[in-house]
This record gives structure tokens, sequence and C-alpha cells, in this order.
């Protein structure tokens, strides 16, 4: 099948050289089928479709790889910010206690909401951590050589057309449309979070913090606004690593269900999903 | 300068006090005020004569003299008052302001008073403390049908007797006058040199509950509020009282809050002349530096304003000389700060510690604060930040003021040496 030779040109003519760019999606997938593939027999292999199916679908877990680690990296700041908020209520909360303002049952309410959230955390870390590591394990390279970039990219202020499905058997249409409508959803999601509700969250914070300029609300009640503005980040960073997750699936569907001049699999441009698009 | 504001061309009406459709093109014009700075009344020229109050950030409404009628025209509605500069209300008022004009008459005079109710709902007024007829008390439902919504009624008595009162709606009136709906009705002697005076102020204590960035009173609030108020404005929007020294001074201040306000004023002592239930006899005065304004009470309090300076007139619950505050926070009294706000600028780059050596600071800094929000401390004075909000204003005798200068003479030049001095 002709769709599995592309593939394995774009992997083959790799020069092997480490990109100087931060690692995109399409870099992680030239060297993580260098790592598996070419080493491992000759070339024309992939030519057989049972080699050609399962090569497809380790580009699509590589690349879902890499957008749950960049995600991963990107949570993980934020992490550390909601457990910061949680952290000073508890000093605050120990500042009160000492100047004789708080009693020992209210300090002992922010200490056990600190506690909590924190061993709470702890998993969700935990999980970040593996996230970065499995791609880190999938490329054969250590952690911190990974290059990583910042952020993913923006998700696209319009979703994608729904492909062209009516020339396919019916098995295939079904699995490239139920794809699409994962995709849109995603798309919503992450938009929402992107266009609305992070930055409500970040105004909230704002006017919070006028509030507390006017001694109208207490620190404590700043740093739960601080915590809720991080929290929705948090959710936004999730729902955009799901948008391009729907993304790489939807095209995942397409590739294997369509000819293969109809979608490369490593085609470059504006679904990469990399921040600042380098390629 | 003075707006017009047609009047409503309303259907006939029912009811024994509706004004009838003939009688409509007969009622005054509303008057409407300039702004919501002290405007002081001019002497009158028809009817009887008298010395008019001068209402603390308000007005006096003009009236038509009918054959022997003197007639008055107020318009219930919605209005926006400017509470301090940087914080405008959304009330309900009378003639374009809350509280309404000052009615002024003079003992014996026969008033017809027309009311306009532009509201969205029915109201009545009440004559606060007169003696009139049981079909002019504007109780609604007990002593008449209530004004419906786009209706004049008409209320006609005669002032039997000299004083100090107020009116207010007696209709849904918890609401009514949460949202500013009062005046002043004063009631001079027949005989001007009875009870004289050089000054005479005269405000309406009210309160209201408006969240910080909002507009609007929140009407079901009973004993929460954070806009202490005279004459619906708060410090430092409440114009100053002032007298030439040696003047004799009245000021008259009637309570339409939920609770009652001990005013205090410095540097003089004074006495009760006059309650809403009429003057106080002189053998039952006795002098005091502070009274008491019960709810639903007047109080006119008299006395010779023989020391020059600027002296400190508020109400002495020290939160009501407060701006709006949070109730429940956290207190941070004496508590270390400092330690953690670096830690804190990572996370709010505007963080600044608050309130750890007492609130006193928040007096000095000009803080960014919410929309249409007043500080809860705020002013400064010739010797630094006055930290004040809500019932505050300063009464301010000077040598040779003219006796209709109502202009505010600046800071008091202290005398050398009599200043409190570090040592
Ligand atoms: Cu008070």
């Amino acid at each position: 099948m002709r769709r599995h030779a592309i593939i394995l040109g774009f992997a083959l003519c790799l020069t092997g050289i480490a990109p100087a760019h931060a690692l995109t999606a399409d870099d992680a997938v030239r060297i993580a089928l260098r790592k598996h593939i070419a080493p491992t027999g000759p070339i024309h292999d992939a030519a057989e479709p049972d080699v050609a199916a399962a090569m497809t679908e380790f580009v699509e877990d590589v690349r879902g790889a890499w957008f749950r680690a960049v995600a991963a990296r990107q949570a993980l700041a934020l992490l550390d910010e909601v457990r910061e908020t949680l952290d000073l209520s508890a000093e605050f909360a120990q500042s009160l206690r000492d100047a004789g303002n708080l009693s020992a049952l209210d300090l002992m309410r922010h200490q056990v909401l600190q506690a909590e959230t924190t061993a709470g955390l702890a998993v969700l870390r935990a999980d970040l951590q593996i996230e970065q590591e499995r791609l880190a394990h999938l490329v054969g390279m250590a952690l911190s050589d990974l290059g990583l970039p910042d952020k993913l990219a923006d998700v696209p202020p319009s979703p994608a057309a729904a492909p062209p499905t009516a020339s396919l058997p019916p098995e295939a249409q079904w699995s490239v449309r139920t794809a699409h409508l994962k995709y849109l959803a995603a798309h919503e999601r992450a938009r929402a979070y992107a266009a609305t509700i992070v930055p409500l969250r970040r105004k909230i914070t704002e006017e919070t913090t006028l509030r507390f300029n006017g001694m109208l609300v207490d620190i404590f009640a700043l740093l739960a606004d601080v915590r809720e503005q991080a929290s929705a980040s948090l959710t936004a960073i999730e729902a955009e690593r799901d948008f391009w997750l729907a993304e790489n699936a939807l095209r995942y569907a397409e590739v294997v269900s369509h000819e293969p001049q109809a979608a490369p699999v490593l085609a470059p441009g504006a679904r990469s999903g990399a921040a600042g698009g380098g390629h | 300068m003075l707006s017009r504001r047609n009047l409503l061309t309303g259907a006939a009406l029912l009811g024994a006090a509706a004004v009838s459709r003939a009688s409509l093109s007969a009622i005054p014009e509303a008057a409407y005020p300039a702004g919501p700075r002290t405007q002081v009344p001019p002497l009158p020229t028809t009817g009887r004569p008298f010395h008019p109050v001068v209402t603390l950030n308000g007005w006096s409404a003009p009236w038509t003299m009918n054959g022997e009628w003197k007639e008055f025209h107020l318009v219930a509605e919605p209005v926006e008052r400017q509470i301090a500069p940087g914080m405008r209300a959304k009330l309900w008022g009378y003639n374009g302001q809350s509280p309404g004009p000052t009615i002024e008459g003079v003992e014996g005079d026969k008033v017809r008073i027309f009311v306009t109710n532009k509201l969205a709902e029915p109201t009545t007024v009440h004559w606060h403390g007169m003696i009139l007829p049981n079909g002019m008390d504007g109780v609604g439902g007990l002593t008449q049908p209530y004004i419906p919504v786009g209706k004049t009624f008409v209320y006609e008595f005669e002032l039997v007797k000299s004083g100090t009162f107020m009116y207010h709606p007696h209709a849904d009136e918890m609401v009514q006058m949460a949202m500013g709906m009062m005046g002043l009705f004063i009631v001079h002697p027949r005989d001007p040199a009875e009870h004289r005076v050089d000054r005479d102020y005269a405000f309406l204590i009210n309160a209201y509950d408006i969240a910080p960035g909002a507009s609007t009173p929140s009407v079901a609030t009973m004993t929460d509020f954070n806009l202490w108020s005279w004459n619906s404005r708060v410090f430092p929007g409440i114009d100053v009282p002032v007298a030439g020294q040696g003047e004799r001074v009245r000021i008259r201040m009637g309570n339409l809050s939920m609770t009652s306000h001990p005013i205090h004023l410095h540097g003089h002592s004074f006495e009760v002349t006059c309650t809403d239930g009429g003057w106080v006899r002189e053998s039952a005065r006795w002098p005091e530096v502070t009274t008491d304004v019960p709810v639903g009470a007047m109080r006119a309090v008299e006395f010779v304003a023989e020391n020059e300076g600027d002296w400190a007139f508020h109400c002495h619950k020290s939160h009501h000389t407060m701006g709006p505050m949070g109730h429940g926070t956290a207190n941070m009294i004496g508590a270390r700060q400092d330690h953690l706000e670096e830690r804190m600028i990572k996370l709010v780059p505007d963080f600044m510690v608050m309130g750890n050596h007492g609130m006193g600071d928040m007096g000095e800094m000009e803080m960014p604060l919410p929309d249409n929000t007043l500080p809860m401390m705020t002013g400064s004075g010739p010797f630094g930040a006055l930290a004040m909000g809500g019932m505050f204003t300063v009464f301010k005798v000077r040598k040779g003021l003219g006796p209709r200068d109502f202009t505010d003479p600046g800071w008091y030049t202290q005398p050398a040496g009599t200043t409190a001095r570090e040592v």
C-alpha cells in the first residue's frame, strides 16, 4: 500500500541531526521511527500491510505522546501555582494565629484544606511526570534532552470542515464520522476555555484584587480566586491537549480509510500542533 | 438651572384624592434641582415671610400661590444620585433627586401638594409628624387608596403648627425608603422672630446597601448597610456647614434609616430645641455634645457658634464614619505578613499587604478599587489623611462671615502655638 511507503519515505530521509528548534510532534515521530523501525529489518517489510498498519498506529501514538508531554509540562507549572495558593493560605493563617487573631479550629481548617489538596496533587504530578517520560521513552532520549516547546499551539478559531467520506466503505465512513464528531466537541470545549473561561477567571481575580484593596474581601478570598484561576488554566490545557489528540485521532481515521494521496500522515503546516509551528 | 418636565396627561382618576382631568391643567410644573451640591434657597417673595433652611446637599421646592393655597408638585420617580465623587447610585426619589426637595411653609399656610407617581409601583406620601385630617395622612390602604402608577393625587391640609417634619412613602415603605424616597418638611413659625436663628441647616439621615461595583441598593437589607449617609451623601461628598463666629445656629436632623445615630459636634455644646413632636420647652432642655437621633425621629439642635475653627461633625458610631468595608473578613491586625509579600506578588502582581498596622493605612493610600465603589476611608485635611467616610463632615466657624455666605472658607489657620505638637 502506497501510503505506508510515504510514511517510510519521511522516516528514512531523516538525517539524524537533532532538531535545533524545540522538538515538534513530527520531530518526535521521525526520531521514534528511526529508533524503533529502521534498525529492525529490511525496508521492504514496510510494504507488507500488517507492518504498515502497525506503523501508522505507531505514528499516531508518538504524536499523541508528544501532545500529552507538552501539555504535562505546561500543567506542572500551574500545579505549582495551585499548591502555592494553598501553602500561602496556610501560612497567612499561621501568622494570624501567631498574632492571636485566629482560633486553633480555624487554623486547622486552613491546614487540612492545604494537606488534602496537596495530597491529591501528588498523584496528578506523578501522572504528568509519566506523560513526559513516556515520550522520552518512545523517542529514546533522556527527558532533560527532549527540548519540548513551552506550550501547545493555540486551538484554531474555527474547526476543520467535515472530511469527505462519500467514497468510503460504510465502516470507514463511520470511523471518520465518529472521529470528526469528537474533534468538533473537543474544539468547542477548548475554545470555550481559551476564549471565555480563562479570560473570565483572570478578570475575576483582577476584580477580587480590587476588592482586596478596598478591604472588602480578605487574603483568603483573594488566594481562593487565584487558585480557581490556576485550576481553570489547568483545565484549559487539558482541553487544548484533548483537542490536539482528537485532531490526531481524526487524521489517523482519515489516513487508514483513504487512498494515500488524500492525506499524508506527516503533512507539515497548520495541523502540526506545536507552538510556533517549527518543522 | 432648573430643567422642566412636562406633566403627565393622564386620564381622569378615581378616588377622593385623585386629580380630575379638568384640574390637571392647573397643576404647577414640577421643579428640578441643579445638582447634588447644596442650593441655598432664595428668600420668599410670595406668601408669608420666613427664614428658609439650608438643606445640606439639597434644595427647597418652589411653590405657586393659588389664592390662599400654596401649591407644590412632587414627582415620585427613579433618580440617579451622586453619593460622593466617584460613586453614583440608582435610587428612587422626588423631582430628580433623593432626598426629594425640602418643602417649607409657614404656620397657618394652606398647602396643596400634588404627587405624581412615575415609579413602577403604587406609592403614597405620609407627612411625618404633621397634624392633619386623617384622609391626608398618606397611609396606603388605611387612609387613602394608593396612588397608581402614572397617576397624580393631591394632598390638601393646613400647617397647624411650626416645627421640623419630613415626608416619605407609606406604601411598600421598606423598599421605597431603602431606595431613597424621603424629604424634609419644615414649618416656620408665623412670627419670623420666634425661634429665630442666624443659620438653619437641615438634613435626613439614611443608609444604603449597594454591593461594591453595583449601583442599586439591596432593598432587603435590614442591618448590614455599607453607605451611611446624610441626604444620600457620604464623606467627602457631604457639604460643609459654616457659621460666622457668634451666630446662633440650628441643625435639624431626621432619621429614616433603620438604626439610631448619636450625632456629635466638636467644639460646642448644644441643646435639642425641637423634635418632630414640636418645640422643646426651655426648662426641659439640657446641654450636650451628642444627641441620639432614633429611628423615625427628628432632632433640631441649637447653639451659638462661639469657637472659631474646623470642627468635626459626625455620627459617633465609628463604623458609620466609614465607607464600604467587608464583613466577616480575616482580622489582619498585628499579623506578620511582610515575609509572604514577595510570594504573593508572584501570584498577584498588584498585591500589597493590607491591614496589619490597623486600617489607618488605607486612608493614606489611593488603591485602585472596583468601579463605582468608594474607599472605606478617605479624605485629607491640612495635617494629613482624614481616613473617614460615611456620616462625617466639618462644621466651620469663622469670624466675619457674611449672613448669606455659605461658601466653604477652606481650612482653618490655627493661631501660632495652639496646635498639638511633638515634644
Ligand atoms: Cu450613625
